[in-house]
């Protein structure tokens, strides 16, 4: 293997190890997505109780003659601009989440082996040999697993909006759910929708989560070999 | 840090969640009733159940969809419950306060031929009509101690709406 191969493949190793760092600042974000999405239900609660309490102390309007919205199996009489608000107020905090997690992974410091591997192969032996690999391993098995979740939860919340929206253009407008099909036939249809939509990120998270799978494997064989390499003795 | 705070949102959230069960609601919508007669709306609750009851009488006489032929439109009055008697013109709202004689109470369950209210459902609201309004007497139910009932009537020529939105305290 000459020199620049040496320098490739560990350029192409230290891309790869690049991703890697991302998915873990991935993880990291996940708990201010988690934290914006539980902020936006407990306030779409809050909301709907504070409307709730006033409609007690001060009335409700009656011309719905009955109308009323299910919050956790609980009737609430609706109110059209209460319910978009918690619409958007969900929505937000979907949106919010995304763009906190994406920005995170974006902001991550990548690329600073670089200036290293500009001096060749000596460059490409030193990086190898400052590699902490048990701390990288934890790394890569972390990164797979806050992808993962990260998917999951952007699918379902996509879904849960879907199906809110779904319900809210059901009753309000009379959108004409298929009479045969019924309301119960909503959850269904927003997953087709969400997953038409997310089809081809959903394909990529696969091809990504294998490759990472693979990587784990094949950096536990390198590291092994590496450390008995003889030119990390000396 | 921040995952402490993310736990204390999600702990803020798991004693949110049960208080939602706290409100409760019952209607009956668009109940007409033409003839001589009257209607009867029961309302029975917990009794630590403080609860709003919005009762809107709209007389079919001055309703332009409704046309009445044969016979004068009755007149239509609305009792309220304690005995006071009001002659309802146009669209009226009727508001009835029903507060909690108890805090944190025991559910009980209790059912009739007209009504019946538990655990799940510890407000209910029935519009009693025709016969059923005028055998209807309440002095000879006997709730059990817990359950309170309350009762309005409607008379003449009517369509009626009965909302109820209650809290638990």
């Amino acid at each position: 293997m000459s020199d620049q191969d040496v320098v490739a493949k560990v350029g192409d190793l230290m891309r790869t190890l690049d991703d890697v760092k991302r998915y873990k600042e991935l993880a990291y974000a996940m708990v201010d997505f988690g934290a914006i999405m539980v902020v936006a239900v407990i306030a779409v609660i809050g909301v709907t109780m504070f409307q709730s309490s006033v409609y007690i102390v001060s009335g409700f309007p009656t011309s719905n003659n009955g109308g009323a919205y299910l919050l956790f199996g609980t009737p609430f009489p609706s109110n059209i601009l209460v319910f978009f608000g918690e619409l958007i107020i969900l929505f937000l905090g979907l949106i919010l989440g995304v763009y906190r997690v994406d920005k995170r992974v974006r902001l991550t410091k990548v690329g600073e082996w670089k200036e290293t591997l500009e001096e060749g192969a000596p460059g490409a032996i030193k990086i190898l040999s400052n590699m902490e690999w048990d701390s990288l391993l934890g790394t890569v098995s972390v990164a797979r697993v806050a992808y993962l979740f990260y998917s999951i939860i952007k699918v379902i919340g996509y879904f849960l909006l879907v199906s809110v929206i779904l319900t809210f253009v059901s009753v309000f407008t009379l959108f004409s759910v298929p009479a045969t099909l019924g309301y119960s036939s909503i959850p269904f249809i927003s997953l087709i929708i969400v997953l038409l939509f997310t089809k081809n990120s959903l394909t990529e998270g696969f091809r990504k989560l294998r490759s990472l799978d693979s990587l784990f494997w094949d950096l536990r064989w390198f590291a092994s070999e590496f450390k008995r390499a003889d030119f990390n003795q000396t | 840090m921040k995952l402490r705070g993310l736990l204390l949102l999600l702990l803020l959230l798991a004693v949110l969640l049960p208080m939602t069960s706290a409100f409760h609601y019952a209607s009956v919508p668009n109940f007409g009733y033409a003839g001589i007669g009257s209607s009867v709306v029961v309302v029975a609750k917990e009794d630590y159940i403080y609860a709003r009851i919005q009762i809107v009488v709209q007389p079919l006489e001055n309703n332009t969809n409704v046309l009445i032929h044969g016979g004068l439109a009755q007149t239509v009055g609305f009792t309220y419950p304690n005995g006071t008697t009001v002659t309802v013109t146009r669209p009226t709202t009727f508001t009835i306060i029903l507060p909690n004689s108890a805090f944190f109470g025991e559910a009980v369950s209790w059912e009739t031929g007209q009504i019946s209210i538990g655990p799940g459902n510890p407000l209910g609201i029935s519009v009693l009509t025709g016969q059923n309004a005028t055998a209807f007497d309440m002095t000879k139910l006997s709730p059990p101690q817990g359950v309170e009932i309350t009762q309005c009537s409607v008379s003449g020529d009517y369509d009626l709406s009965v909302q109820a939105l209650g809290v638990s305290l």
